[in-house]
């Protein structure tokens, strides 16, 4: 089904409710596209399976203690074809509630937006990304012509620690053979940049588009040095006092079929298993990434619905890429079953040459997953995998990372940047700028498109996490540099305009919660316009 | 009740030689020489089980599979073909291919068109392999690969 119109606000602030409706009726849309409902594990998957909104507004303030099972459910969503579209922006009632979930960002979230702010920014860039609109943004005061070189932070995530190397997720396919960036879980390693051991675009543990392992940099025996490098020893400590608040996946199952949706219904069983599923919706057509992924990730159990693809492609070729790939690898042979196929077992066993494969002319189902789990599960002994991976969950904050990217800022307004960029950078990515004030920043596409001149390719992100106060002295910060053109963001300029608002400490505001109840429940709408997004040259996140 | 077999092959000795093999295991043994006459025959008459050559002029075995499958029928095909089709048998088993046979060699022949012929009678009637089949198929794959590590 086709993207709607529909807005979904998940959360009980009825007044803000009231607003947003106001505001999309101003943009024709009408009452019964825009619903609201409290969150309930599993409500976001019906939600979204039964309306297909194009936004979701987060209230954080009323997820309360459900925040594991909401961001379970997210992800997993957000890494469903079907649903990637969907725009979700964050509500906070202030900035330390935003910085307590600083993951969001490698979660789905595109948006955020720390309450007490002018409302009408935060619904017209909602409605710009959510709607595929080109950014019509009314002129701010802009500061033009700073060609400011600067390293911009892009919101990643760390995904897994071993004893030898770390997996990260990240937004930006890398072009050199290092990636910049700081690992604070070892704050003791000053170093920033870290060579890739391998790199490629699969499918991910969240919902980015590049997956890339880095090697440590261990101690040699001859350094002397220390700052830029790290013992082995202290790797292995970290993980044994941290292993607790990490995870481990007991069994993983790899799923391919373009019919992600009717997986859904399982994933919260699935988790409560301690069962790990990933989805994919293609084949992968490279080979060797097939062979390094397999080799990484090693799943358990692998279903394939063979009815999803077409006899003009290459699809059962490339399913021979799994099998091949299987078989080159020492000690691994997990079980392949072949749903939506007529052919007995035996001559699918034959012709692929892998004997560990099940042929059932069926659909996937809830209730086959089940069966074929439940039998693993009483096979299956702890974990003793040559390479002792360990996840880091959706809501540990250790996870956030950002990943540093040279860039050339050029403009600068209260909304929004301009910035060129050698690198591409996907669309909707987004950034966490710590100078000149703490914030995150969406890209967006322009009316004008994409524009490449000597400086790399041209950029705009709009800029959104800011409190009241921090949008004043950001509003401050745009004046005087038109007013004094500054080489770069001194540290004393700006501490100065901070010190003189007293707002080098921002004290948390409590938001009172309503009085009135907010309708909990969705109505039916009678008809949904289906969505018709400006379609977006190259990467895009939504 | 054995079932009808339909043996479909460019070749006329290749369907004099099965035939004359086969003679017994079925009820009824129609030849076909080409695709084209091989989908006049089923679309004709009831058939529970299809040998068929894949590299044939005209249309091969990928396209009869392709077809018949597109009017509906589940009927069982045992796809006979010489070495080096591998990208055909792929096509085939898309479809839906109960077996593979190894041209010249037609040993075991006779079982395995005893089961498909059993196998089209099944589905003929509506019979369906439960559950349970396939959940034994899979708890005897992870015995056979021992504990897992």
């Amino acid at each position: 089904m086709p993207a709607s119109r529909g807005i979904l606000y998940l959360g009980e602030d009825f007044e803000f409710f009231k607003r947003l409706q106001a505001f999309a009726v101003t943009k024709k849309i009408t009452l019964n596209e825009i619903f609201s409902a409290k969150y309930s594990t599993g409500a976001l998957t019906n939600h979204c399976t039964e309306f297909y909104p194009s936004i979701v507004f987060v209230d954080f303030l009323f997820l309360e203690t459900q925040a594991n099972a909401f961001f379970s459910e997210l992800i997993f969503l957000k890494k469903i074809d079907t649903f990637k579209s969907i725009l979700f922006v964050a509500l906070f009632s202030n900035k330390q509630e935003q910085q307590d979930f600083s993951y969001i960002f490698t979660s789905g979230f595109q948006l955020s937006f720390i309450k007490g702010c002018e409302e009408n920014i935060l619904f017209s860039n909602s409605f710009n990304i959510g709607y595929g609109e080109r950014n019509n943004h009314a002129q701010y005061v802009k500061a033009k012509n700073i060609n400011l070189p600067m390293k911009l932070g892009f919101c990643s995530t760390l995904t897994a620690i071993s004893n030898e190397s770390f997996i990260i997720e990240t937004d930006i396919a890398p072009i050199e053979s290092v990636v910049s960036l700081k690992l604070d879980i070892f704050p003791e390693l000053k170093a920033e940049t870290f060579n890739i051991m391998h790199s490629k675009v699969s499918n991910n543990l969240f919902p980015m588009l590049e997956t890339i392992i880095l090697e440590y940099p261990f101690l040699g025996p001859w350094d002397t040095t220390l700052e830029d490098k790290i013992k082995k020893e202290t790797i292995d400590d970290w993980i044994e006092v941290n292993s607790t608040q990490l995870e481990k996946h007991q069994i993983r199952i790899h799923v391919i079929t373009k019919k992600q949706e009717l997986i859904a219904p399982f994933f919260n069983s699935a988790k409560t298993l301690g069962i790990f599923l990933e989805l994919q919706e293609n084949f992968n057509i490279d080979v060797t990434s097939t062979l390094d992924e397999l080799s990484l990730k090693r799943p358990d159990l692998i279903f394939v619905d063979l009815e999803d693809y077409s006899d003009t492609d290459k699809s059962l070729e490339h399913f021979s890429n799994i099998t091949n790939s299987i078989r080159s690898i020492e000690n691994y042979r997990p079980i392949i079953i072949i749903t939506n196929n007529d052919s007995k077992s035996e001559a699918l066993q034959n012709i692929y040459g892998y004997k560990s494969l099940i042929v059932i002319p069926g659909p996937i189902t809830v209730d086959i997953f089940k069966s074929f789990i439940s039998k693993l599960l009483e096979k299956k002994t702890p974990d003793q995998s040559h390479l002792s991976l360990y996840y880091f969950s959706e809501t540990n904050r250790q996870r956030s990372i950002d990943v540093n990217h040279q860039v050339i800022i050029s403009s600068l307004s209260e909304l929004e940047f301009s910035f060129y960029s050698l690198l591409e950078i996907p669309m909707f990515s987004v950034l966490h700028l710590t100078v000149p004030l703490d914030c995150y920043a969406t890209v967006v596409p322009l009316a004008s498109g994409l524009q490449k001149e000597s400086r790399g390719w041209g950029y705009t992100a709009i800029i959104h996490g800011l409190s009241e106060d921090e949008l004043t002295s950001l509003r401050k910060i745009v004046n005087q540099i038109i007013y004094k053109p500054l080489q770069e963001f001194t540290a004393e300029e700006v501490n100065m305009i901070l010190i003189q608002k007293e707002l080098l400490k921002v004290a948390p505001e409590a938001t009172p919660k309503p009085d009135e109840k907010v309708i909990n429940e969705a109505p039916k709408p009678d008809h949904f316009e289906a969505l018709n997004r400006i379609k977006i040259k190259g990467k895009s996140k939504l | 009740m054995k079932g009808n077999l339909l043996i479909v092959d460019d070749e006329p000795l290749i369907l004099t030689i099965i035939k004359n093999r086969l003679t017994g295991l079925a009820d009824e043994i129609f030849l076909a020489n080409d695709g084209i006459e091989a989908l006049e025959i089923h679309n004709s008459n009831t058939i529970h089980c299809v040998i068929c050559d894949i590299n044939m002029p005209r249309m091969n075995g990928v396209e009869v599979i392709k077809n018949i499958r597109a009017s509906g029928s589940d009927v069982p095909f045992i796809i006979y073909t010489a070495f080096g089709n591998h990208e055909l048998m792929l096509q085939a088993a898309k479809y839906g291919a109960f077996e593979f046979l190894a041209k010249p060699n037609l040993d075991g022949l006779e079982s395995i068109i005893t089961q498909g012929l059993k196998e089209g009678i099944d589905r003929s009637m509506g019979i369906q392999i439960s559950e349970e089949v396939y959940i034994s198929e899979y708890l005897k794959l992870l015995n056979e690969l021992g504990n897992i590590k």
